[in-house]
């Protein structure tokens, strides 16, 4: 009797512990997640030719969830492109065109609000080509920036 | 009783086991670095690049003679510092077959425009050419374009049916 107390007893404890802790603390959290994300490659560099030209770069995008969880992903500069001579140029200056449409939007890059790149649900995978647009006001330099892409899940 | 209550912790960490799969939220981050690699370079284009001036008043009647065209300048360049790129143009004074000269300063251009964006060519003045180089425009990294306008200051002391010539450089230095 006292052990079938003791069980009963670990078991509310246990199931209010798990209840309590939140994300990966949870036994759900503990498998695969529920969305992940693959970007590739993880560097990318835009080859700019005399002006006036674009530039071009792609990455492919992974998206990895169950079947019909809903998902939406984002894409954020922290910041312009900066050289280390303190040049910029703005990341509206950066567009993209992402395939297939359906799923993966066109847009422009900003560095104030995260701009909606893709929204689906279940595993998909899509391209996304990067452009700049190359004229004679830019400043010469090395430019850097990184990208931030967001994918969540409600 | 006992039964009860096993029943109702199992069921508690079933459900809790359950829930916990359809209320969590997630997401995933990932980064990519970016890199752009803008070059320094400059370009300098001229069209209609032989002028003539046709001396056939009094320097009392016309004080200058327009030229017989204009030229269009384009300058295109990209500064890797601070510095302005500058344009400027140089010409040895124009000479007749016995030596006879009119210096280049009486040769003048005017800018019709400062070229668009920030401006580069000077429109403040009839700008004299020298023989050491006298500058047209300065700004920064851009694409700008004008007319140039040419005169010569007319003078008495040209010698009649003589043909004076010279060659001018254009320079555009971008730092």
């Amino acid at each position: 009797m006292k052990a079938r107390k003791l069980f009963a007893l670990t078991a509310v404890a246990a199931a209010s512990a798990l209840g309590a802790i939140p994300g990966p603390c949870s036994l759900y959290a503990a498998g695969p997640p529920a969305v992940q994300l693959f970007v590739t490659p993880n560097k990318i560099s835009f080859h700019m030719t005399p002006p006036p030209s674009t530039a071009v770069c792609e990455v492919t995008i992974r998206v990895v969830a169950r079947r019909r969880t809903p998902w939406r992903l984002t894409v954020l500069a922290p910041g312009p492109l900066q050289s280390v001579k303190g040049s910029q140029i703005p990341a509206s200056r950066v567009t993209w065109k992402a395939s297939p449409g359906n799923i993966f939007f066109d847009g422009t890059l900003s560095d104030k609000h995260p701009q909606m790149l893709g929204r689906g649900e279940g595993s998909k995978v899509g391209v996304v080509r990067f452009l700049l647009k190359n004229d004679w006001d830019l400043a010469a330099g090395q430019f850097n920036q990184k990208f931030i892409f967001n994918l969540s899940s409600p | 009783m006992k039964h009860s209550i096993a029943f109702m912790a199992t069921l508690a960490l079933v459900l809790t086991i359950i829930g916990a799969g359809f209320v969590h939220a997630a997401s995933d981050t990932k980064n990519v670095t970016l890199n752009a690699s803008v070059s320094a370079c400059a370009t300098l284009t001229l069209t209609n690049t032989t002028i003539g001036f046709t001396v056939n008043s009094s320097p009392t009647t016309s004080s200058t003679i327009a030229g017989s065209t204009t030229t269009t300048v384009e300058a295109q360049f990209r500064n890797t510092t601070a510095t302005p790129a500058t344009l400027s143009v140089a010409a040895a004074d124009l000479v007749d077959g016995a030596s006879d000269t009119i210096p280049i300063t009486a040769v003048h251009t005017t800018a019709a425009g400062t070229g668009g964006g920030s401006g580069f060519f000077d429109t403040t003045s009839r700008i004299a050419w020298s023989n050491s180089g006298q500058q047209l425009g300065t700004g920064q990294s851009g694409d700008y374009t004008t007319t140039l306008t040419y005169s010569l200051d007319n003078s008495w002391s040209y010698k009649v049916g003589s043909d004076y010539t010279t060659t001018a450089t254009f320079t555009l230095t971008s730092l």
